[in-house]
């Protein structure tokens, strides 16, 4: 099964029907015992950082998540990527998983904020993730806050957009991949990364 | 790059969509889930659905056409119609949907758009503003067009964006349903006004129409009906000629 992790904040159920739908078993879940039995982990999540990390802490499940990051598939999106860096500009007195290094900024306001709608995310390199996708492709995106793309950050970069400067739109690491755009609301390729995601956590058995 | 926006835009009452389906060859063109399926297969970037379903039992039968949209459609999609309280909104983005389309509601009780956005983030507060030329500025109208308000749209959609809307859907009266194009004064004086995000509404006749709206109008994202519903263009139609006059949009292979 494929735990999405219930922390209170944004749409979870496009992401759990977006799997119905490819035929993995995904349920919304709100516990620790849940997490600990899922044989992949996915964290969702719209909204405020510090919010986020208190309403986990609350919940009770940080340690759970931090279990699961270090050994069974997981996958961030929007949010629940950010949560996985050291921190957000958004909410600075509250430390993030600290899984990868970097702080997320606000976009400035020579652009719209929030950075919404269709970008192009250009994959820096072979992922089993981005199997049968393009080199670059369109996603949907929703969000304000983003990682910058430095070069420290090249062994951990998976793909990479444009707004306002270069920044970082997926990220990988053995068994972690976050994306800051939506793969549940980009359509045919949004949902191939989920399929594929899927397959990494059913050793590409499909969990039908 | 970001790239501009083709919404098409679905009139759903009683769960069943009221306008324009004949043209189009769908098993049950009628089910506005089916054909929100057909528009995101067809490349469209998100959807929005007006509801105008007036019973007492609005909010269930709306909560139900997400949760199935949900399941069908992977791209956004937005509810307008009739929404009113924060409860409103809990239920229909619970359900699925990505942003609700707040039009009377936000001008009775402007607390709603604040609510609504420390709520559930400001991304999915879409404040729907309706205009109209009166002779001197352009004024609200609330109550699907019936009732004026007196307020400047300009400074109303300056207004609704400090309270926390994360986007402005606007459409002008005068040339709703008109096919002579958007107003592209109003669409300046809005984009020109505000820091978020414009859907152009109300008057798209031809593809040069949603090309003036994305450019001399600078609007992020053009909403249509008729163009779509009764097949006069596709979407791809739609997107490979504003490609071709240098707008990005995202192609899709079908």
């Amino acid at each position: 099964m494929i735990a999405i992790v219930d922390y209170g904040m944004g749409n979870l159920m496009s992401v759990q029907k977006a799997f119905t739908h490819l035929g993995f078993e995904a349920r919304i879940v709100s516990e620790e015992s849940k997490i600990k039995k899922a044989k992949g982990v996915v964290l969702p999540g719209v909204g405020n950082f510090g919010q986020a990390v208190a309403n986990i802490k609350s919940r009770g499940l940080w340690q759970a998540i931090k279990d699961a990051l270090a050994e069974k598939p997981f996958l961030g999106i929007c949010l629940g990527m950010q949560l996985l860096f050291e921190g957000s500009e958004e909410s600075p007195e509250f430390p993030g998983f600290s899984k990868f290094p970097g702080r997320f900024i606000l976009f400035k306001s020579d652009v719209k904020v929030p950075h919404m709608g269709w970008n192009s995310v250009r994959f820096i390199k072979n992922s089993p993730i981005a199997n049968g996708l393009d080199g670059e492709e369109f996603f949907y995106f929703v969000h304000s806050y983003y990682l910058p793309f430095l070069r420290e950050y090249t062994p951990f970069a998976l793909g990479i957009s444009n707004y306002q400067e270069k920044f970082i739109a997926a990220v990988e690491s053995e068994n972690i991949f976050a994306f800051q755009f939506h793969p549940e609301k980009s359509g045919k390729k949004g949902l191939k990364i989920l399929e594929n995601f899927g397959r990494i956590v059913y050793g590409n058995n499909c969990g039908h | 790059m970001l790239t501009k926006r083709i919404i098409p835009c679905l009139d759903v009452k009683d769960n069943r969509v009221v306008k324009g389906i004949e043209f189009l060859s769908l098993r049950d063109a009628g089910d506005p889930v089916e054909l929100a399926a057909f528009y995101d297969e067809a490349g469209a970037d998100e959807l929005v659905f007006l509801d105008i379903t007036a019973s007492y039992e609005k909010r269930k039968t709306v909560v139900e056409l997400c949760r199935r949209t949900a399941e069908k459609v992977f791209i956004p999609f937005t509810i307008g119609g009739g929404i009113s309280d924060i409860e409103d909104i809990r239920a229909i983005l619970r359900a699925g949907a990505d942003k609700v389309s707040i039009n009377s509601a936000a001008v009775r009780d402007r607390s709603l758009i604040k609510r609504g956005a420390m709520t559930f983030g400001r991304q999915c507060i879409v404040v729907a503003i309706d205009a109209k030329f009166n002779g001197k500025f352009y004024e609200v109208y609330i109550d699907g067009g019936r009732t004026p308000t007196g307020m400047d749209a300009v400074s109303w959609a300056k207004e609704a964006e400090s309270l926390g809307a994360g986007e402005i859907l606007l459409t002008c009266m005068n040339r709703d349903g008109t096919k002579r194009g958007y107003d592209l004064e109003l669409l300046k004086l809005i984009t020109g006004s505000v820091n978020i995000p414009v859907i152009a509404s109300g008057g798209a006749g031809c593809l040069e129409h949603l090309y003036e709206a994305l450019t001399l109008g600078g609007a992020d994202a053009v909403l249509a009906a008729s163009i779509f519903h009764y097949g006069v263009y596709t979407i791809s139609e739609a997107k490979k000629f504003l490609q071709e006059k240098g707008v990005p949009v995202r192609l899709v292979e079908i």
